[in-house]
């Protein structure tokens, strides 16, 4: 059944997303989730194998996973996805559309654990 | 297959392949729009910032690191650092290419393509060169207007 999920049906739609990406952009609507989506379906089996690998399989072990899954996002992925959000910013700059506000999410994007931290300063 | 491989590889080919070719499609853009008269700016900096897109994200992440990872003063301070870059290097560079189309509009060589002053141009340059002191001195009047008036 996990063989049948993970290699047949999770490619399939991952192809179906990469087709709704080029629709939505038909429709005037972005793609980029679609694609982030397929990307995520595309690498289910690297995500399943990280996320086991971050089982520490104590009573503690759900809260190590999220843990870790935090630290994966804020410390891994973030850092990328400013990348792309400085490409959509540039973009939105050629295409005489607001620009400043995906920078500022670039900046957050690069800065999350410490607006994590100034919340949890702003809470104590 | 992996979704870390996934996204990374969709930012360095978004950002190194796709924006460089679109660089030459938004130059063509800005040239078209400036020969019917219309506003070309937007796509003639986005076209250079097309070629910048790798340096523009490490100035980012050079604003972004500019305290450690967890200090709550990070936020801030990388948003102090933007509006510094902005105020002190940008605008500064900005102000040089105001005085050089102010002294052209001046002498006549631009001024049959855009109806506009040599004056707003030098009085822009001005400005770019002043910011910091307009910003000290709008925080002068709200001091001294703290005291109320007497």
């Amino acid at each position: 059944m996990t063989n049948f999920v993970v290699g047949r049906l999770a490619t399939t739609l991952a192809a179906y997303f990469v087709l709704r990406a080029i629709l939505d952009s038909a429709a005037g609507e972005h793609p980029l989730p679609s694609i982030l989506t397929a990307m995520f379906l595309l690498g289910i089996q690297a995500t399943y194998n990280l996320l086991q690998s971050y089982n520490s399989g104590t009573q503690y072990a759900t809260a190590d996973v999220l843990d870790s899954l935090w630290t994966y996002l804020v410390g891994t992925i973030m850092p990328i996805a400013a990348g792309l959000a400085i490409i959509g910013a540039i973009i939105n700059v050629a295409t005489r559309r607001p620009a400043l506000r995906l920078a500022g999410v670039a900046l957050g994007l690069l800065s999350v654990a410490a607006i994590w931290k100034l919340v949890l300063a702003m809470v104590a | 297959m992996s979704f870390y491989n996934g996204i990374l590889n969709l930012t360095n080919w978004s950002g190194n392949v796709i924006l460089p070719t679109l660089a030459g499609l938004f130059i063509a853009i800005a040239i078209i729009q400036f020969s019917k008269g219309r506003e070309y700016s937007y796509a003639m900096y986005g076209g250079f910032m097309c070629l910048m897109a790798s340096g523009l994200l490490r100035a980012f992440e050079t604003f972004a690191s500019q305290r450690a990872w967890n200090d709550a003063n990070l936020v801030w301070a990388a948003v102090a650092s933007f509006v510094d870059w902005v105020c002190n290097v940008l605008l500064p560079i900005y102000a040089a290419l105001q005085v050089a189309a102010g002294g052209l509009q001046l002498a006549g060589v631009t001024n049959r393509f855009q109806p506009i002053s040599w004056m707003r141009h030098f009085a822009a340059a001005g400005l770019c060169l002043l910011v910091s002191g307009l910003l000290r001195l709008g925080e002068f009047f709200v001091t001294r207007g703290t005291g109320g008036v007497t």
